[in-house]
């Protein structure tokens, strides 16, 4: 039983990682940058 | 309610920015060096019942529209005319700060004088007569201190208060602008004719400055000594080497290290332990322990042993940048960056690279020629960034225990050396063009904000805690899964995996490397999709087996069991050969669609993994065999 609900779990936490990964690609973020900003528009980066 | 939009505008390195994010509460950029920003930005409040956007705009010198900054500048302010036009400048250098203003002046924007840094003016003796300043130009002047709150809110009461409607040019600036107007319509030549106009401009600046502001028993300059030492032609660059010496003691030595250590023994110790026993007394199939066990907390806490490393660095190259040492880099650096190609002022975005490449490839976008941007595109990610980071001090600490920050010193180093060398090679032959020249303005040293230098480690230490918790967790159980299954199921023989099949594919082009097991293989690979990977792999890999087995007997911990695994399977030698090429080969794939959008071509990003790949296999065959030669 344990061993569904860990699953379960695991199985939510990738889906939420596989969206931020899918969010920051389409919104052209990186989470390196720093969080507060989108790269292309971030302060060094961005013209 | 009513809305009013206020820009920004000023020359470099006046506090705009700061300014920005005391009104605003956003995270921009700021830094003691000239050419921060170099986009607009926008941000939002609201006071006094008033719906206010403020936008940051870069600092330029002049509004010729000449360069990139330059045209942002002017085509904001002509074209979306916002209400009230603030133009910060640095009171104890007004002289030069009014050019800008007088120019703008003379396109019929109306400004909002804001003297700021008032702190050092008076520190310098300075004093501003602000009543005849406003009446010799004909605008509003009001003083702050960017960092003071006080100072923030009484700039927003006079945004809130002051209608610039009831400001007109003063006589003076009318009288100015007839004249640059006069010459304009001679027939002069366009450079005698600009000579001219600057002429006239210092002139008006000058009856200006003489008629408002008065100094006081000039203070000795400070700035100026620590820059006879600092940035003087012999002693630069070894301080310079020293320098960045003591922010690698400080990381991996005194304080970073410490506190990694610390982490690890808990992660590898109570916290896999009681993980481990939880687990047990819920009766979880022991593949399921095996997954979060091995997989999660091997892969991701085997990354996050680093964090502390990360913001110990992160804080220290932020602190300099807020002293102005910077800058001061840029022009010891020139010299060396000139014989590649390059210039001191290329320094900046590859010092961004010790942070991550990608904001450090998009940076490259600030110089000036495309020989320049091309070059420092490729070169680039060559350097140690904050994901190879937990490579270089997991290897060092696990097999040159007592030198472990000299290592990764001589690591980052090497980085260094080899985007110098790449840039040259890249500057002989692939690019050809003249080098551009450069000028930079030497700010004065200032003692960091800490509050900005806080924000900015915590912005982005989260951002590495973030990337932890997503692609490398979701990258952990991937390699956790390839690591475990066959085309059988699960096996209990992780040499027959899948993992093991791609890593022996990649394996066999290290033979003479020293480190051809299908394990380090299957972290190259991984290591391409996200360089912390590499750790992970490891931590799954060498982490793994004994404890799922036999969790009884687990009495050693995690660490020590990757560690005796990790031992057995790279000899110093080949560790060393193994961490020169995770330090040079193939970017992540993020940085390499970085390159690829920022050169606009899938050539040079094809050409930039394959050459890097190629440099660090043979730089690292190089050490490995030149090692053994000599007995190691
Ligand atoms: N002492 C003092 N320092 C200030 C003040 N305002 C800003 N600074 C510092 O001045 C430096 C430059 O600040 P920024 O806000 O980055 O300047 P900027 O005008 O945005 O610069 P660019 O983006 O390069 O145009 C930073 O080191 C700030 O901490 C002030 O009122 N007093
Ligand atoms: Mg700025």
């Amino acid at each position: 039983m344990a061993t569904y609900i860990l699953g379960a779990v695991l199985v939510v936490a990738l889906i939420a990682a596989g969206r931020h990964i899918y969010r920051n690609f389409a919104d052209d973020k990186h989470d390196c940058c720093g969080t507060e900003m989108n790269c292309t528009k971030c302060p060094h980066c961005g013209k | 309610m009513s809305s009013l939009a206020v820009a920004l505008t000023g020359n470099p390195n006046t506090g705009k920015s700061t300014i920005f994010n005391e009104l605003t509460g956003a995270r921009q950029k700021i830094g003691n060096w000239p050419g921060v920003t170099v986009d607009k930005k926008i941000g939002y409040l609201s006071h006094q019942g008033r719906n206010i956007s403020v936008v940051d705009l870069p600092g330029t010198y002049s509004v010729n529209a000449r360069s990139p900054e330059e045209k942002i500048v002017i085509d904001y302010l002509l074209n979306e005319k916002p209400d009230l036009v603030v133009d910060v400048l640095d009171s104890s250098n007004l002289e030069r700060n009014l050019y800008l203003t007088i120019q703008l002046l003379e396109q019929g924007i109306p400004l909002l004088l804001d003297l700021n840094m008032q702190d050092e003016a008076k520190r310098h003796g300075i004093r501003v007569d602000t009543e005849k300043l406003g009446a010799a130009l004909g605008m509003p002047v009001v003083e702050t201190t960017a960092r003071s709150r006080s100072s923030i809110k009484t700039l927003l009461d006079v945004f809130t208060s002051t209608m610039m409607e009831k400001y007109q040019p003063s006589e003076k600036v009318r009288a100015h602008i007839a004249r640059v107007e006069g010459l304009r319509a001679g027939n002069l030549a366009a450079d005698a004719l600009e000579e001219k106009i600057i002429e006239e401009r210092y002139a008006f600046i000058d009856s200006v400055v003489s008629e408002c502001v008065s100094v006081a028993g000039a203070s000795s300059d400070l700035t100026e000594k620590i820059d006879a030492v600092l940035a003087n032609g012999w002693t630069a660059l070894p301080l310079f080497l020293v320098m960045l010496y003591a922010v690698f003691q400080i990381t991996f030595e005194w304080i970073g290290q410490p506190m990694a250590d610390a982490l690890d023994d808990f992660i590898g110790g109570p916290l896999t332990e009681s993980v481990t026993a939880t687990l047990e007394s819920w009766e979880v199939a022991d593949w399921m322990q095996s997954l979060i066990v091995d997989g999660v907390i091997g892969g991701v806490g085997g990354v996050l042993t680093f964090v502390p490393l990360i913001f110990v660095l992160f804080f220290c190259l932020s602190f300099l940048d807020g002293t102005g040492y910077m800058a001061r880099v840029a022009f010891i650096t020139d010299p060396i960056m000139r014989r590649v190609g390059l210039t001191g002022k290329g320094i900046m975005p590859l010092m961004m690279g010790f942070g991550c490449a990608v904001p450090a490839i998009m940076g490259a976008r600030t110089l000036d020629s495309e020989k320049d941007r091309m070059t420092s595109i490729l070169v680039t990610p060559f350097l140690t960034c904050g994901a190879k980071l937990p490579i270089m001090a997991l290897f060092a600490a696990m097999f040159f225990p007592d030198n472990a920050a000299n290592v990764v010193f001589a690591m980052y180093i090497l980085g260094v050396i080899m985007a110098i060398i790449a840039a040259k090679l890249l500057g002989g032959t692939v690019f050809q063009e003249k080098g551009s020249t450069f000028l930079l303005e030497l700010p004065p040293y200032r003692i960091p904000d800490m509050k900005t230098v806080l924000l900015e480690t915590w912005d982005k230490g989260k951002g590495y805690l973030i990337k932890a918790g997503t692609i490398i967790f979701a990258m952990s159980v991937l390699i956790w899964f390839l690591g475990n299954f066959n085309f059988n199921g699960m096996t209990e023989e992780m040499n027959e995996s899948f993992l093991a099949a791609l890593g022996t594919g990649m394996s066999k082009l290290f033979i003479f490397h020293g480190f051809d097991t299908w394990e380090a293989g299957a972290a190259v690979i991984t290591g391409i999709l996200a360089k912390e990977s590499v750790v992970s792999t490891m931590g799954i890999l060498y982490g793994v087996g004994e404890i799922s087995a036999e969790a009884e007997d687990a009495v050693e911990t995690a660490a020590t069991l990757m560690q005796s695994g990790m031992a057995t399977a790279f000899t110093t030698m080949s560790a060393v050969a193994f961490m020169v090429f995770s330090q040079l080969y193939t970017p992540c794939v993020t940085a390499l669609g970085t390159i690829k959008k920022e050169t606009g071509s899938w050539k040079w990003m094809g050409f930039s993994a394959a050459y890097m790949f190629a440099i660090a296999w043979v730089v690292s065959l190089l050490v490995y065999q030149g090692g053994r030669l000599m007995g190691f």
